[in-house]
C-alpha cells in the first residue's frame, strides 16, 4: 500500500454489504463524524447550491442539485454527476464536498443526481433517473441554469461509473446527443466478476469481492435468476463500444473492481474511442475522497478536474 | 470498564496502535482541537469505546464535547457526561 494511505486503509471500517440498511447507517456515520468536526466542506463561497426537482410523466421526480460557479460567463460547460455507493446508498450529501471542489476548480457546473437505489429500486431504475438528469441538463432545466448542452460530460464512481457509462450506451443507441466526455472512477463494468482482481481481492480496504457480489444481487436480483443482463446494467457486456463518448476511466491497484475498469478502457480504444486510463498503484478503492487528505488523494482530483476543463 | 485510570491506559495504548503521536496525551488533551483525531481516527476511537462499555454510541445525539478528551470520553461512557 502507498505510505500517504495506508493509515486510511487500516482505520477504514469496511462494511458488510448484504444489509443496504448497514451500509446507509455507515455511510451517515462517516458524515455525522466529518461534520462534528469540520472536515466535511457543507459551502463555498465561490458557488452556488441549490436542490431542483425534475418532474417525470410517471410521478417519481428525480432531484437534482445543482452547482454554479459564483460570477463567471454563460453560458458554461456542465458535468453530470452520479454517486457511487454500491447501488444501495448515498444520496446528495454522500459527495457533496467532492461536487463543491469540481465546481470551484473546472468553473463547470456540476449537476449530481439523487437517483433511487436498490434494493427497493432495482435496475433500471437508477439508470432511468440519471437519464433524465442528463435529460434536462441538456434541455431547458439546463440552459436556465446557463448551461452549454454541446459541452456536457457525465461522471460516476463506483456503481455511478457503472451508470454514467451505461447512460452513454444508451444516449448513442437511442440517438440523442451524446455527452463529450464519459469520466469513469473506479467504475463498475462487470456483474459476471470473473477478473483476476475480483477474484483475488477478498480482503482488500474499502471494498472487497464480496461487496461486488452483494452488489450485483441488490441490483440485479440472485445470481441464478437473472436470465440475460443487459449492457445499461454491466457496460461490459455490450459488444460494441464504437461511437461512444471520449473517456476517462480511473483505477486502483488494490480495488477489486481494476481489472474490469481497466478492461473496459482497453475495449474502448479497441473500438475508436479516445481515452485516457490511469490506474494509481498501490491505492484502494475510493482512495480519492476516503483518504481525501493525502498527496496522491489530491493528485487524483487535480487530475480529473484538468481532465474535465480540456474536455469541456 | 472499571476505572478511569485504568480506561485512559488502554485508550492511550489504543490511540498508539493506530498511529497517533501519544507522547504528549494525557486525561485532558483535547483531542479534536489540537488535530490529534481526524474524522478517520474518531470513528476508530467510537468503535473502541463501544467495545469497551460493550454499548452503541448513537452519533446522532453525539456533541464532539463528549468525546474531546480522554476523561469527558470516559465520563460519557460512564453515563455522567
Amino acid at each position: 500500500m502507498d505510505p500517504e494511505l495506508a493509515r486510511a486503509a487500516q482505520l477504514y471500517r469496511r462494511v458488510d454489504h448484504a444489509d443496504p440498511a448497514t451500509v446507509r447507517r455507515e455511510a451517515a456515520r462517516r458524515r455525522k463524524v466529518s461534520l462534528l468536526i469540520g472536515e466535511w466542506a457543507t459551502d463555498d463561497p465561490d458557488v452556488q447550491v441549490q436542490d431542483v426537482v425534475v418532474p417525470t410523466a410517471d410521478g417519481s421526480p428525480v432531484t437534482v442539485r445543482v452547482y454554479r460557479p459564483v460570477g463567471g460567463a454563460e453560458p458554461r460547460p456542465a458535468v453530470l454527476y452520479l454517486h457511487g455507493g454500491a447501488f444501495i446508498s448515498g444520496d446528495l450529501d454522500f459527495e457533496h464536498p467532492r461536487c463543491l471542489e469540481m465546481c470551484r476548480e473546472t468553473e463547470c457546473i456540476v449537476a449530481s443526481a439523487d437517483y433511487r437505489l436498490a434494493p427497493e429500486s432495482p435496475y433500471p431504475a437508477g439508470l432511468d433517473d440519471g437519464m433524465l438528469a442528463f435529460r434536462w441538463l441538456c434541455g431547458p432545466g439546463g440552459a436556465s441554469w446557463g448551461v452549454d448542452p454541446t459541452r456536457v460530460a457525465v461522471a460516476g464512481t463506483s456503481a455511478g461509473g457503472a451508470l454514467a457509462a451505461a447512460l452513454c450506451l444508451r444516449a448513442r443507441d437511442l440517438g440523442i446527443n451524446p455527452p463529450r466526455l464519459q469520466l469513469l472512477l473506479f467504475p463498475v463494468t462487470d456483474d459476471r466478476l470473473r477478473t483476476w482482481s475480483v477474484r483475488a481481492f477478498t480482503d482488500t480496504p474499502v471494498w472487497d469481492h464480496q461487496s461486488c457480489v452483494h452488489m450485483w444481487h441488490h441490483y440485479l436480483g440472485p445470481a441464478e435468476g437473472r436470465g440475460v443482463v443487459s449492457p445499461y446494467a454491466a457496460p461490459a457486456r455490450a459488444g460494441d463500444l464504437s461511437r461512444l463518448p471520449a473517456a476517462y476511466v480511473l483505477t486502483a491497484e488494490y480495488d477489486p473492481l481494476r481489472d474490469e475498469g481497466v478492461d473496459y478502457a482497453r475495449r474502448l480504444l479497441e473500438d475508436g474511442v479516445p481515452t485516457e486510463l490511469h490506474q494509481f498503484p498501490r491505492a484502494f478503492h475510493g482512495f480519492d475522497t476516503l483518504a481525501a487528505a493525502t498527496p496522491v488523494a489530491h493528485r487524483a482530483r487535480r487530475e480529473v478536474h484538468d481532465v474535465l476543463r480540456a474536455a469541456l | 470498564m472499571s476505572s478511569e485510570e485504568e480506561f485512559i491506559k488502554n485508550a492511550v495504548e489504543f490511540l498508539d496502535e493506530i498511529g497517533v503521536d501519544t507522547a504528549e496525551l494525557g486525561p485532558e488533551t483535547n483531542l479534536i482541537d489540537t488535530g490529534v483525531l481526524d474524522s478517520l481516527a474518531i470513528l476508530t476511537f467510537l468503535d473502541f469505546l463501544e467495545q469497551q462499555w460493550d454499548k452503541e454510541v448513537d452519533v446522532d445525539e453525539l456533541s464532539i464535547d463528549s468525546i474531546s478528551t480522554l476523561r469527558r470520553a470516559y465520563r460519557f461512557m460512564e453515563g455522567e457526561g
